[in-house]
């Protein structure tokens, strides 16, 4: 998945090359960001900070010396992760999501709360499960790929996949029966 | 590849598969957000002096003055200014180097990572900002600085896969809490009030720290974390050399030990005590954390007599209103579970230092001094319990 050569010693990018990198990126990102995080504007704000962060790995004459996309979206995880902290409860966000309500059939549950409801189950996931989920589910990353970002084997990011699945089947799938 | 992929997902059940379908389509992103963002992104690479990228790693000249150009072609069209080597620009640029290059070169090391060559700089200024420190508080402050330096280093390495780097940094860290303690015993022994306050900042961030660090463990190979929870294990345990409060029911009263809220608590001839005691009395511990790990009492006061049938649990009192069926000397020679040794046998047989010294303190009441009138106080008519201290040896 690697398209961009890197210098396997210390990272030696020049501007144009940096660019190409942004623009590649940038997009996966932002999309990558906005599953998770549900906002535009955050999704913006997670892209201009994991990028702003590598910047500044390279200005040391850091930065990642192999897996840059590994890198990119670890950096992208760990933002997210810190900004959900801050937000509110989902019962804050939709009272009607509270469970007593979900039985009433007077409460509409539009497809925005469904969503939120999707996600504030990815994020009673451990980190790793989440990022398995992310990017294997909705990225079709194959397993070796994740493997080495989450830093495990493949075969263990199989099995944090079935654990993650099964976490995610209680909490959303249960809840309807 | 899909393929496989698929197959994966077809084993998902299909309600929650269409649950996280939901999130699949993203809304477009809005360009003028995305152009934006690009812009901002090229403004802060244009700050980056990344002419030599070499600097930071290989020397702290920077490229133009050794005489390397790397790729400057590439840079023509990005660089605001360019460089050339006329005589006269070549004294500015020395002179800037002589007398701004050395700030630029401190201000660079205050990003710098272990392992990079600007690290050292770094080190000695946090060195000389404690040379500079006047006062054991102020170098406290600075190492707890400086220890949470440490974990940012550490979360950037993780970030850049640079694991190698990361046990020096664990070992610096540790490096840093040891030193703290060092000031807070320091300030302690000159004005305890002040140590009180600073102690519990400073279990507060060690607190913080060791958490921030069990974070970390997860994404870091295997030797790395066994290094680092280590250094977790070391910051609980040198952390905690400062006093620790609480309150708790005694379990267990013996020569060198008590147990009280299921912790065991060294007493020593320096343990200051307060009050009569019996098992089940609700007493104020203060204690310190040894190295390895158990606790010493230094402060010992009974707050509540203890709550047992017949007791009513008010505060410190001998023995007024109680109308529990048993006093503690009824007890004493009636309970058959009692392992312990009647008080007045105990005092003569009992060549205990810790004993003796026990009974130097005027509240303490020793049993040998026969007055197991005042274990009134704590009605033990219930299990097994006796109503006076009675240290054997079977407590330890």
């Amino acid at each position: 998945m690697q398209t961009l050569p890197l210098n396997s010693g210390s990272l030696r990018l020049d501007k144009n090359e940096l660019v190409e990198i942004y623009d590649q990126y940038s997009p996966r990102l932002y999309r990558y960001a906005l599953r998770l995080l549900g906002d535009p504007d955050l999704a913006e704000e997670c892209v201009a900070e994991t990028f702003s962060r590598f910047l500044q790995a390279v200005k040391r004459g850091g930065g990642p010396t192999s897996n840059l996309q590994a890198y990119l979206y670890r950096v992208a995880h760990n933002w997210i992760i810190d900004s959900y902290r801050n937000k509110p409860a989902l019962e804050q966000l939709h009272p009607e999501l509270a469970d007593d309500k979900l039985e009433n059939p007077l409460v509409q549950i539009t497809e925005d709360m469904q969503r939120e409801r999707v996600r504030n189950a990815l994020f009673h996931l451990t980190p790793e499960q989440r990022q398995v989920i992310m990017l294997r589910f909705y990225e079709d990353w194959p397993h070796e790929d994740i493997a080495k970002l989450i830093g495990k084997t493949a075969q263990a990011t199989r099995a944090l996949q079935h654990r993650a699945l099964e976490a995610l089947r209680r909490l959303l799938v249960e809840q309807e029966d | 590849m899909n393929r496989h992929n698929r197959r994966d997902k077809d084993q998902i059940d299909p309600r929650l598969y269409e649950n996280l379908d939901l999130l699949r389509p993203t809304t477009p992103r809005n360009p003028e957000a995305a152009v934006r963002g690009r812009a901002k992104f090229l403004a802060e690479l244009d700050t980056l002096e990344l002419a030599s990228p070499e600097r930071a790693r290989k020397g702290i000249l920077p490229g133009w003055m050794t005489n390397q150009s790397k790729s400057s072609a590439a840079y023509a069209t990005h660089r605001k200014t360019r460089f050339s080597f006329s005589g006269a620009f070549l004294m500015i640029t020395l002179l800037v180097f002589l007398f701004g290059g050395a700030s630029m070169t401190a201000f660079a090391a205050q990003s710098a990572l272990p392992g990079d060559v600007l690290y050292p700089i770094k080190t000695s200024m946090e060195n000389t900002q404690l040379a500079l420190s006047t006062s054991p508080t102020g170098r406290a402050n600075l190492q707890m600085e400086f220890a949470q330096r440490r974990l940012l280093e550490i979360a950037s390495l993780i970030e850049e896969d640079q694991f190698q780097e990361i046990p020096a940094a664990a070992d610096q860290f540790e490096a840093h809490v040891r030193n703290l303690m060092v000031e807070v015993e320091d300030v302690a022994s000159r004005d305890p009030e002040q140590a009180a306050k600073l102690s519990a900042q400073v279990s507060d961030a060690l607190t913080r720290y060791a958490y921030s660090m069990s974070r970390m463990l997860e994404q870091v190979p295997e030797q790395v974390q066994l290094k680092m929870m280590r250094t977790i294990q070391n910051t609980w345990l040198v952390g905690n050399i400062g006093e620790i409060v609480f309150n708790g029911a005694i379990d267990r009263i013996g020569p060198q030990a008590w147990v009280i809220a299921g912790q065991a608590i060294a007493i020593h001839s320096a343990t200051e005590v307060k009050g009569t005691f019996a098992i089940g009395d609700v007493v104020q511990v203060r204690a310190v954390r040894n190295e390895d790990g158990s606790l010493a009492a230094r402060y010992i006061e009974r707050v509540l007599a203890g709550l047992e049938e017949g007791g009513s649990g008010y505060p410190v009192n001998n023995g007024a209103g109680m109308s529990g069926s048993g006093d503690g000397q009824d007890g004493l020679s009636d309970d058959p579970d009692q392992t312990q040794d009647q008080p007045n046998t105990q005092s003569g047989s009992d060549g205990s230092g810790q004993f003796q010294n026990q009974t130097q303190d005027p509240n303490f009441q020793g049993s040998g001094s026969g007055k197991d009138s005042d274990q009134d106080s704590s009605p033990k008519p219930g299990p097994g319990r006796d109503g006076s201290q009675s240290p054997s040896d079977k407590d330890n």
